[in-house]
C-alpha cells in the first residue's frame, strides 16, 4: 500500500478519489450536464421530481497547535496541513471532554474526526481505544487506512526520521487466530471490532481485557445510523454493560459516532449510551453540485396498473451514463438483481473479452479476495459502471463517482441519501436518480416528490428498555460483575432489583449480604451472551436447509415470528429469486428443509390475526367530539395468529391455482399496536349512504389497512415486515380478511365465517398497526403521534394511484374484473381513509377530486 | 427524555413513571403486573427453568431467598477441614512418600521434571501442585473457582492443603490465601492447568483486584507431554485414563469432576454440603497423580515402547531437545514388527542424516514395496542422486502419486537415462 496520496487527491478525507478517467474527451462537469439535459429533454413525463443542491466551497480550519508534532509530520506527509472545519469541530468538543456524532455527508471526511484525537491521545499518552464497525470488511479497510498514516513518514518526504508512528491498530473478530488474540488484548493501541465480539467475545471475558480496559479512553462507532431498531436496542445494553464494565477499571471513555445523515443523530447516540451527546453537522467539505431524479418507468397497462420493470429504466440510464464516460453505480435491491443488470450492461460494453471489463458486480457472496480486487479497480479508476446490493452503502473505500442510479426505493430516505452519496467528487457536479420499482413504497415515494424532497431523513428509533431485551443484557451484565443492592442498569428505567431476584428465582444468581449492602453473584454453569444474538427478540431462528442432491446446506435463516408464515411445509421459498420447496418443517428442531424447484407459482400463507386490546395508553379524536369522530389509540394487544393454509399463485397472471393446508400451532403474542376507529353512528352513516353493506366497509377497512401499513413503515424508518396490520373488533370476536373471492369477509373466533350484521353488539371495526416483536420494540408510539400524518400519507398514497381500481401499489392486490365494479377496492379505501382523516360524512363526496387536487405534484407521471 | 419515560410507564400500565432508584428487592408487593407476570405474558425470559415454585399468594422474602446461613464449623467438622476465615476452610494432610500412589512413588524426582522442563528449578521444595475445582467449565468471568488444591513435598511427606470456598462473598479472603500459600512456590505441576485452571485464576484474581502470583512462575503442565506420548495410542488424555493406564490406580467412588459443581451449588443454595467431602477426595487424588507423573513420564520417554507410547512422537522431541542419539535409541529399540510406518520414517530419515545408508534403505525398501509413497520418493532421490542408479530411480519415481513433481522427475530421469544410453552407445 502507497503511504503517499497522490498529489491530486484531497487528503482530508481517508479515500483519495480516484484518477480522472483518461478517455475524458470533454471535462466530465459538462459531461454530467449533458446526460443530465438529455433525461430531461427525452423522458420527462418519467422524471417525477427533480432537486439540484448547489455546490459548495471548503471550510478550512488550522490544526490544533496542541496536536502531537509526529501526528503533525505524519498528516504533512499525506498532504494534509489544514483540516476542514467540522474536524476541527470536533477535535475541540472531544478535548472539552464532549460525547460527539459527527454526521455530515459521505466523502466529507468523518473518519479523521475520530482519527484524529485518537492518534494524538494514544502518542501523547497512551491512551487505547476501541473502534466498533458493523462488519468485519469495514474493521478491516480502517486498519489499512490507520496503517498507512502510521507508516506515512517512511516516505522520507517529511523531516521525520523514517520511523513509523509507532501505533497498533488491530482488528478482533471471528477471524483472529486463537494465538493472536492475547497480542491484541494486550499490544493493541486501537482495537477494531463489531458490536458482536463486543457481546459475546470481549465483555464476558472482560478480565483478560484489563490492560486495555484500564487505558481506553475512546470508544468510536461508525455507521451509527445502522444502530437502530432491535439491533440498536440490543447495541445499547451493550454499551451499559461495557460501561459498567469500563467503570470497573476506572476508565470513562469518550464516545465518538460517525453517522450517515438521520434526523436524529444525537438523540440516538444518546439513548445508546444514557448520556449527552454533542452533533457535529456543519460539513466543512466542499461539494459539488447535485442533481437528484426521480423516475417512474412508464405505465403500459394503465387498468391493472401495470409499469415497465424498473430494471430496463436502471439499465437504460447506467448504459447512457457509460457512453458519456461517466463513472456510476448502480444499486439494486437483491443479488439476483445485481446479477441481472450485469449482464445486461456487460452484453453492451463488454463484449470483447480482449478488453479489460468496464462493468463489474459487486455484492455479498463473493469471496472476500474478489471483493478487494473489485474495490482496487473502483478505486483506480479501471471501471467504468459498478452494479452493487448494499454492501456498497457501508463506507467501503471504492473513491468517488459521477452518477448513481438506484434501483429501487432502499427502504429509507437515510440508506437513499447515502447510496446517492456515493456519487460526487468535490468540486464537479453528480447525478443520482432513483427509479421506482412497483411496490407501494416506491410508487408512493416516486408520486411524491415532496416527501423525499422536502423531508428530512427518518428519525432512527431504538427501545433500549424493551423487557426481553433488557432482561437479556442484565443477565449479561449479572454474569460479568456482580451487581451491587441499589446499582442500576445505564439509564434503564426498569427496577434493577426487581430483575435481579427474578434471575435468582431462575437459579442465575445468588444474593449475599445484608439488606442495601448485598451482592448478586452469578452462580450458574452457563455463558449468558451465547444465548442472545444482537440481531433479534425472541430466540430460535429457523435455519432453512437445502437437501438438493443429497447434501444439506444452510441457505437461509428466518426469524421465529416470521417462520409459520414463510417456511411452512409446502410453501415457495425463495432465495436471490431462486425459489425452493419445504418439504418438512422441524417446529422444535427450528429446521426447515427445501429443495431447489422449478415452480411456476409462488405461495402466500393465509393468516388470520385476532388481536384483543388489552390496555389503551392513549387516544385521540378527530372532528372534536361529535359523532363525525373518528379516533385513534395505542396501547397493548394480546395477538393470536392461526395459519390455516396458504395460496398458491402463478407468475405474472397473479391466478390462484391451488391451496394447500398448513398445520401449526397458533401463534400469540404480547405487543403495542396504534388502532384506528370510526364512531358507531357515523359508521352506519357512512355503510346506509356511502357503503352499501358493512361487508364493503370492511373491504374498505382492509384496502386502507394496506395503505397505512406501507406509509407506516416509510414513517417508522422500519420494514415493512416489522410492522403487522389487522382488521377487526379489538375484542377478538371477530375480524376480517379478503376471500377467495375478493370480496370482505368476516370471520369468527374460530375462523368460521360469521355474517357482518349478525356480529354481537355494536359494529366497530378496528385496524390495528401493530408492532411486530414480542413486547414491541417501540414503534406504535411514534405512529400514534404521527397518525394523522400516516392518514394523510395513506389517502395520497391511493388517491394518487395510477391504477383504475386498486393494485399492490396502493391498496394491495385485486382480482381481474375487480376494477369494474361498482365501488372498487380503491374506492372503497378511500372512503375509510377520508372518514379516518376526520372528513365525516362531508368528505366522502367530494373525496377524491379533493384530494387528487391536494396532492397532486406538478408534474404527475405520465398524465 | 421524560416523554420516553411516560411512553414506557404507560406501555406498563403504570399510573406514574417509574422512579429510577431500583426499590430494595421485595420491600412491597407491586402493584402493576409484576416482572414475572409481564415476562410470562411475553412468552417468558429466555434462559433456565421456570421460576422457583412457591405458595400463591405467599411473597416469599427476599431474606429466606437469599444465601442460607449456613454453618461453617458445622460443614468444617464434617469435612475435617480448619476454618481460616469467615467463608474460607482448609483441609491439611501430610501424606508420607514413603506410600506409593498406585504403582508409582510419591518422592520428587528433579531429573524426570528437568527432563521435561529443562529451567524447572531443581529444588522440590518450591515445587507446588495445584489443580482446581470450579463452578463449570463455560468460561468467562461467571466462572468460579470454588476449590484450590495444593501439594507441597515438606521432608518426607507431601502437604496437601486444599482450600475450600463457602460463601460468595469470601472470595477476595479465598485468594489472599492462595497467595499466601503459593508466596514461595517457583514451579507449578499441573494438568492442563496452563490453558484451564491458571487463566481462571487469573479472572478471578482480577475481579478481586488482587495480583496475579501464578503467571510468573514456572509451570510444567503435564497433559502436554501425556498428549506427546499417548494422543494417538489412547482414546482420551483425561488424568483418570493417565491414572489407569500408567499408574496403576483405579479411583473408587469418586465424585466424576463434572458433578463438583452441583455439589458446591448444593451447598451455597440449601447449606447441603454432604458431597463436598468427595470433591475434596478427588481433588486430592488429582494433586497425587499430578505429583507422581514426572517420575513416570521420565520413564516413558527414556523408553516409550515399554509403555505402548508413540515411539515417532517421543524421538521427534529428543531431537527438538537436540538429542539424535536418544532419538534414534528410542526408535530403535521399537520392535520392528509393530513399529509404524512413521516410526520407520523418522528411523530411516535418522540414519540418513549420519549418512548410514544401509540401515536408512533397510527401512525404505520394506516400506516401498508395501506402497508407501514417502518411500519411494526418498529411495528414487537416493538412486537418482547418491547411488546413481538411474533405472531403480525411474521405477521408484513411477510408483509416486501422479502429480506434477513426479512427472518432472520421472521426465528428468528418464532423459537423463536416455543421455546416459546414447553416451554408452557412443562409445561402443
Amino acid at each position: 500500500m502507497s503511504a503517499i496520496a497522490p498529489a491530486s487527491s484531497d487528503p482530508h478525507c481517508a479515500r483519495p478519489p480516484p484518477a480522472p478517467a483518461l478517455d475524458a474527451t470533454a471535462p466530465s462537469d459538462d459531461r454530467v450536464r449533458d446526460l443530465l439535459a438529455g433525461l430531461q429533454r427525452k423522458y420527462a413525463p418519467r422524471i417525477t421530481g427533480e432537486l439540484t443542491l448547489p455546490a459548495a466551497p471548503a471550510r478550512f480550519a488550522e490544526l490544533p497547535a496542541a496536536l502531537h508534532p509526529r501526528l503533525r509530520a505524519a498528516l504533512a506527509a499525506r498532504g494534509l496541513t489544514r483540516l476542514y472545519a467540522h474536524q476541527r469541530e470536533a477535535w475541540e468538543r472531544v478535548q472539552a471532554g464532549e460525547h460527539i456524532v459527527v454526521a455530515t455527508p459521505t466523502a466529507s471526511g468523518k473518519t479523521l474526526c475520530y482519527n484524529l484525537p485518537v492518534l494524538d491521545a494514544v502518542l501523547t499518552r497512551q491512551a487505547k481505544a476501541l473502534y466498533l464497525f458493523p462488519t468485519k470488511a469495514l474493521a478491516q479497510d480502517q486498519v489499512a487506512e490507520l496503517s498507512a498514516l502510521n507508516q506515512a513518514l517512511l516516505g522520507g518526504a517529511a523531516r521525520g526520521q523514517g520511523e513509523t508512528l509507532g501505533i497498533k491498530a488491530f482488528t478482533f473478530d471471528g477471524d483472529t487466530p486463537g494465538d493472536a488474540r492475547k497480542a491484541v488484548r494486550t499490544r493493541g493501541d486501537i482495537v477494531l471490532s463489531n458490536p458482536d465480539m463486543l457481546h459475546q467475545a470481549i465483555l464476558p471475558h472482560h478480565t483478560k481485557w484489563a490492560q486495555f480496559f484500564e487505558s481506553l479512553a475512546f470508544v468510536v462507532v461508525d455507521e451509527l445510523h445502522g444502530y437502530r431498531g432491535v439491533f440498536g436496542s440490543h447495541v445499547a445494553n451493550v454499551f451499559r454493560r461495557l460501561l459498567r464494565v469500563c467503570a470497573f477499571y476506572g476508565a470513562r471513555p469518550i464516545f465518538i459516532f460517525a453517522s450517515a445523515t438521520i434526523a436524529n443523530p444525537a438523540e440516538l447516540a444518546a439513548r445508546l449510551i444514557g448520556a449527552p451527546v454533542t452533533a457535529v453537522t456543519d460539513s466543512g467539505a466542499p461539494r459539488g453540485e447535485r442533481h437528484l431524479l426521480l423516475w417512474n418507468p412508464p405505465v403500459i397497462d394503465p387498468d391493472l396498473g401495470i409499469r415497465a420493470s424498473a430494471r430496463s429504466q436502471t439499465t437504460r440510464i447506467a448504459r447512457a451514463a457509460t457512453k458519456q464516460g461517466l463513472k456510476n453505480i448502480v444499486f439494486a435491491r437483491s443479488r439476483l438483481m445485481v446479477e441481472v443488470i450485469t449482464k445486461y450492461l456487460k452484453d453492451v460494453f463488454d463484449r470483447d473479452p480482449r478488453r479489460p471489463p468496464r462493468v463489474l458486480a459487486y455484492r455479498g457472496g463473493y469471496l472476500p479476495s474478489e471483493r478487494r480486487a473489485g474495490e482496487q479497480a473502483l478505486r483506480a479508476g479501471r471501471v467504468d459502471c459498478v452494479v452493487s446490493t448494499s454492501a456498497l452503502e457501508l463506507g467501503v473505500d471504492i473513491g468517488a463517482l459521477d452518477v448513481a442510479v438506484l434501483n429501487g426505493y432502499p427502504g429509507t430516505i437515510a440508506a437513499t441519501w447515502q447510496r446517492l452519496g456515493r456519487a460526487g467528487r468535490r468540486n464537479r457536479p453528480c447525478l443520482g436518480v432513483l427509479v421506482a420499482t412497483s411496490d407501494p413504497l416506491d410508487q408512493y415515494m416516486v408520486r411524491h416528490p415532496e416527501f423525499f424532497l422536502g423531508s428530512s431523513p427518518e428519525h432512527a428509533r431504538i427501545h433500549p428498555d424493551q423487557l426481553l431485551i433488557l432482561m437479556d443484557h442484565v443477565r449479561c451484565a449479572a454474569f460479568e460483575l456482580p451487581f451491587r443492592d441499589g446499582e442500576g442498569f445505564g439509564d434503564c428505567a426498569e427496577d434493577v432489583g426487581e430483575m435481579l431476584a427474578y434471575l435468582r428465582d431462575e437459579g442465575l444468581l445468588q444474593r449475599t449480604g445484608d439488606e442495601g449492602r448485598g451482592q448478586w453473584f452469578w452462580v450458574a454453569d452457563s455463558y449468558p451472551a451465547n444465548a442472545v444474538s444482537l440481531r433479534s427478540v425472541a430466540e430460535g431462528n429457523f435455519v432453512v436447509i437445502d437437501t438438493s442432491g443429497g447434501k444439506q446446506t444452510i441457505i437461509a435463516e428466518v426469524d421465529y415470528s416470521g417462520a409459520p408464515g414463510t417456511v411452512y411445509e409446502g410453501a415457495i421459498y425463495m432465495v436471490q429469486s431462486q425459489p425452493y420447496q419445504v418439504e418438512r418443517l422441524d417446529w422444535t428442531g427450528r429446521k426447515a428443509f427445501v429443495t431447489r424447484t422449478r415452480a411456476d407459482y409462488y405461495t402466500d400463507a393465509i393468516d388470520y390475526t385476532k388481536l384483543k386490546i388489552l390496555a389503551e395508553f392513549d387516544r385521540a379524536t378527530k372532528g372534536g367530539g361529535t359523532s363525525e369522530d373518528a379516533a385513534v389509540a395505542h396501547g397493548e394487544v394480546h395477538l393470536v395468529r392461526r395459519y390455516p393454509g396458504y395460496k398458491k399463485i402463478r407468475y405474472y397472471s397473479h391466478d390462484n391455482i391451488g391451496y394447500g393446508n398448513i398445520e401449526l400451532p397458533d401463534q400469540e403474542m404480547h405487543t403495542t399496536a396504534v388502532w384506528w376507529q370510526l364512531h358507531p353512528r357515523l359508521l352506519e352513516r357512512a355503510v346506509a349512504e356511502r357503503f352499501g353493506s358493512r361487508e364493503r366497509a370492511v373491504e374498505g377497512f382492509l384496502g386502507a389497512a394496506y395503505a397505512l401499513h406501507h406509509v407506516a413503515a416509510l414513517r417508522a424508518m422500519a420494514e415493512v415486515p416489522d410492522l403487522g396490520r389487522a382488521v377487526g373488533d379489538g375484542q377478538g370476536r371477530w375480524f376480517a380478511v379478503v376471500g377467495a373471492d375478493g370480496r370482505g369477509q368476516l370471520r369468527g373466533p374460530d375462523n368460521q365465517p360469521v355474517a357482518a350484521p349478525d356480529v354481537m353488539g355494536r359494529f366497530e371495526p378496528t385496524l390495528f398497526l401493530y408492532d411486530n416483536y414480542p413486547g414491541g420494540v417501540g414503534l406504535s408510539a411514534p405512529l400514534f403521534d404521527a397518525a394523522a400524518v400516516l392518514v394523510a400519507d395513506a389517502l395520497a398514497l391511493v388517491a394518487g394511484c395510477a391504477c383504475t381500481g386498486g393494485c399492490p401499489a396502493c391498496v394491495g392486490p385485486i382480482l381481474p374484473g375487480d376494477e369494474a365494479r361498482a365501488q372498487t377496492p380503491k374506492q372503497l379505501a378511500l372512503a375509510v381513509l377520508g372518514l379516518l382523516a376526520g372528513q365525516g360524512m362531508a368528505g366522502l363526496g367530494v373525496q377524491r377530486a379533493e384530494t387528487a387536487q391536494r396532492i397532486a405534484p406538478a408534474r404527475r407521471a405520465d398524465a | 427524555m421524560s416523554a420516553l419515560r411516560e411512553r414506557l410507564g404507560r406501555l406498563r400500565g403504570e399510573a406514574a413513571p417509574a422512579a429510577v432508584a431500583p426499590a430494595p428487592p421485595a420491600a412491597e408487593p407491586p402493584e402493576q403486573p409484576s416482572l414475572v407476570e409481564r415476562l410470562r405474558r411475553l412468552g417468558g425470559a429466555r434462559t433456565g427453568q421456570p421460576p422457583a415454585a412457591r405458595a400463591p399468594g405467599a411473597p416469599a422474602s427476599a431474606a429466606a431467598r437469599d444465601a442460607p446461613r449456613l454453618d461453617e464449623a458445622v460443614l468444617a467438622a464434617a469435612l475435617g477441614a480448619e476454618q481460616l476465615a469467615p467463608g474460607v476452610l482448609c483441609r491439611r494432610r501430610r501424606l508420607p512418600l514413603a506410600q506409593r500412589h498406585g504403582n508409582a512413588a510419591r518422592h520428587p524426582d528433579p531429573d524426570a521434571v528437568r527432563l521435561l522442563l529443562p529451567d524447572a528449578p531443581p529444588d522440590p521444595d518450591g515445587w507446588c501442585v495445584i489443580d482446581t475445582e470450579t463452578s463449570g467449565l463455560a468460561g468467562g468471568t461467571g466462572t468460579w473457582v470454588f476449590m484450590v488444591g495444593i501439594a507441597r513435598w515438606e521432608g518426607a511427606v507431601l502437604a496437601l492443603s486444599q482450600l475450600l470456598l463457602t460463601r460468595l462473598d469470601a472470595e477476595a479472603a479465598f485468594l489472599d490465601h492462595l497467595r499466601a500459600a503459593v508466596a514461595d512456590a517457583e514451579l507449578l505441576l499441573s494438568y492442563n492447568g496452563k490453558s484451564f485452571d491458571l487463566p481462571l485464576l487469573a479472572a478471578r484474581l482480577r475481579l478481586a483486584a488482587r495480583p496475579d502470583p501464578l503467571v510468573r512462575l514456572a509451570h510444567l503442565d503435564l497433559l502436554h507431554p501425556v498428549r506427546r506420548a499417548f494422543a494417538t495410542r489412547w482414546p482420551d488424555c483425561r488424568l483418570a485414563s493417565v491414572e489407569a493406564r500408567l499408574l496403576g490406580h483405579v479411583r473408587h467412588g469418586d465424585l466424576p469432576g463434572a458433578e463438583a459443581p452441583a455439589a458446591w451449588l448444593a451447598w451455597l443454595r440449601a447449606g447441603d454440603g454432604r458431597r463436598l467431602g468427595a470433591v475434596l477426595a478427588h481433588n486430592a487424588v488429582d494433586l497425587l497423580s499430578v505429583a507422581a507423573l514426572p517420575a513416570r513420564l521420565a520413564a516413558v520417554h527414556a523408553s516409550p515402547t515399554d509403555f505402548g507410547a508413540d515411539p515417532a512422537r517421543i524421538a521427534r522431541w529428543w531431537l527438538a531437545a537436540g538429542d539424535a542419539e536418544r532419538a534414534r535409541g528410542v526408535l530403535g529399540a521399537a520392535d520392528p514388527a509393530v513399529r509404524d510406518t512413521e516410526a520407520a520414517h523418522l528411523l530411516a530419515e535418522l540414519h540418513a542424516r549420519a549418512a548410514d545408508w544401509p540401515a536408512a534403505l533397510a527401512l525404505w525398501e520394506p516400506l516401498a514395496v508395501a506402497g508407501d509413497a514417502a518411500a519411494h520418493e526418498a529411495l528414487a532421490k537416493h538412486y537418482e542422486h547418491r547411488a546413481k542408479d538411474l533405472r531403480r530411480a525411474l521405477a521408484h519415481a513411477r510408483r509416486l502419486p501422479p502429480g506434477a513433481a513426479a512427472e518432472r522427475r520421472c521426465k528428468r530421469l528418464t532423459y537423463k537415462l536416455g543421455r546416459e544410453m546414447r553416451r554408452s552407445d557412443g562409445g561402443h
